[in-house]
């Protein structure tokens, strides 16, 4: 049934163009002529001002495009170039700082020594100084006391027994020699007991 | 022929008029001037708004097509051998798209699509295949040309001319064969009860669609092939 109607048509078709074209249907006639001009101008009008500026405006568009690419990419190198200088003065900062803080506490450690050592000549000059004026001032007493030693002794022993003979002169002369004897004896032991005193001081 | 009379619809029976002992069919060439219209003002109107920011959706389609002829024919042909092929190629398909378009509108009695009509098939056909041997002509030399011709074997020479004169015969009737069968397939389904009628129609008309699509895009496709086939050194 299909297949007959196909057939229909395809015959009414050829009739057709036999009977009102005056010639086959798959023959041209002067429609072609037409159609060639009528594409030749649509192709002239495209190709002439619409083709162009399309073309124009995707190169703009990709050249933007292309630009935006370069333009982060330099950002990109920028940046990091920044980041590596800031980096690098921080390395440096830290390394100054560091090295300030050496120098600091070197010099610190340099004051304290000196500091320590004037502290400790000016504690050794004041126990020098200290033991000489106890050493002068003990002499001093000494000196006193073997001057006044003699005198109370007489005096005591004259008061007791309530005259001074020539034997008495002798008696003082005795004590004084006995007191000069004395005298290298105490200079010994006061020496031999002074490295040890301040050996344990 | 009656049957189809009384549905309105004549497939291959056109309204003529004579001009100059030429007879030229009334319907083609107002369906051509319908087409020509839409591609022209399409191009037209994209250009007077065309920015190189953000497109609209019409500039962004004729920047699609662009895009796909120009890599066509940048693989097949090189734009530098004939960079005229991209217009060529991108009016090809604009025009046969809107002329094959046209069989989806209601309108096949008065405004049938143009390439159901080998007068428009037969003149973009030979016009394309006259550019291809011209372009080759001037790109080899006319001798080294038409050596061509008897490459890889002189015997075959006889082949190759067959070939050349098929290219415009196929490149026509392929078109126009589908087109008008398009216009026939309709016919047949307005035999049909009206109650039912609808169905066929709107999935042929889509299906329609698809092949006006298809066909211009072998068309511009076969036409940039083409330009490469002369061009390249190798022949054939």
């Amino acid at each position: 049934m299909d297949r007959l109607r196909v057939m229909e048509v395809l015959a009414a078709a050829s009739e057709g163009g036999e009977e009102e074209g005056g010639g086959n249907f798959l023959v041209p006639n002067g429609t072609f002529l037409f159609e060639l001009l009528a594409f030749l101008l649509i192709l002239f009008i495209l190709g002439r001002f619409v083709v162009p500026p399309i073309q124009r405006a995707m190169r703009q568009r990709q050249q933007m495009v292309q630009q935006g690419i370069d333009d982060a990419q330099q950002a990109r190198e920028r940046n990091e170039a920044t980041q590596r200088a800031y980096r690098q003065e921080l390395d440096e900062a830290r390394a100054e700082g560091a090295k300030i803080r050496e120098k600091a506490r070197a010099d610190a450690d340099r004051l304290a020594g000196d500091k320590r050592e004037r502290a400790q000549q000016e504690v050794a000059g004041l126990h020098e100084r200290g033991e000489a004026e106890l050493e002068s001032q003990r002499a001093r007493a000494a000196v006193e006391l073997r001057e006044q030693v003699g005198d109370l002794a007489l005096t005591l022993f004259t008061r007791i027994l309530g005259s001074r003979t020539a034997a008495d002169e002798r008696l003082l002369a005795t004590m004084d020699g006995y007191l000069q004897d004395l005298e290298p004896v105490r200079a010994d032991r006061q020496e031999s007991s002074t490295p040890a005193g301040r050996g344990s001081g | 022929m009656t049957v189809l009379a009384a549905e309105g619809i004549e497939i291959g029976v056109h309204p003529t008029t004579t001009f100059l002992g030429l007879t030229f069919n009334l319907d083609t060439m107002l369906a051509t001037v319908i087409a020509g219209a839409v591609v022209v003002g399409l191009g037209l109107f994209v250009r007077s708004r065309v920015t190189a920011g953000v497109p609209s959706g019409a500039q962004l389609f004729l920047e699609g097509v662009n895009s796909q002829v120009r890599k066509q024919v940048e693989q097949s042909v090189g734009i530098k051998t004939a960079p005229f092929v991209i217009p060529l190629a991108m009016t090809l398909f604009l025009f046969i798209l809107a002329a094959n378009w046209l069989a989806v509108l209601p309108t096949e009695h008065y405004v049938p699509p143009p390439t159901a009509d080998v007068n428009l098939t037969f003149a973009l056909a030979l016009l394309v295949i006259g550019a291809v041997h011209v372009t080759g002509v001037r790109k080899r030399g006319a001798g080294t040309y038409i050596k061509h011709f008897a490459q890889p074997y002189w015997w075959l020479f006889p082949l190759n001319i067959i070939e050349e004169l098929a290219k415009p015969v196929s490149l026509a009737l392929r078109l126009f064969g589908n087109i008008f069968s398009g216009g026939i397939i309709i016919s047949l389904i307005v035999g049909l009860p009206a109650y039912v009628l609808w169905a066929p129609t709107a999935t042929w008309k889509l299906f329609d669609l698809f092949i006006g699509l298809i066909q211009a895009f072998i068309f511009a496709l076969l036409t940039v092939l083409y330009f490469g086939s002369a061009t390249s050194e190798e022949g054939h």
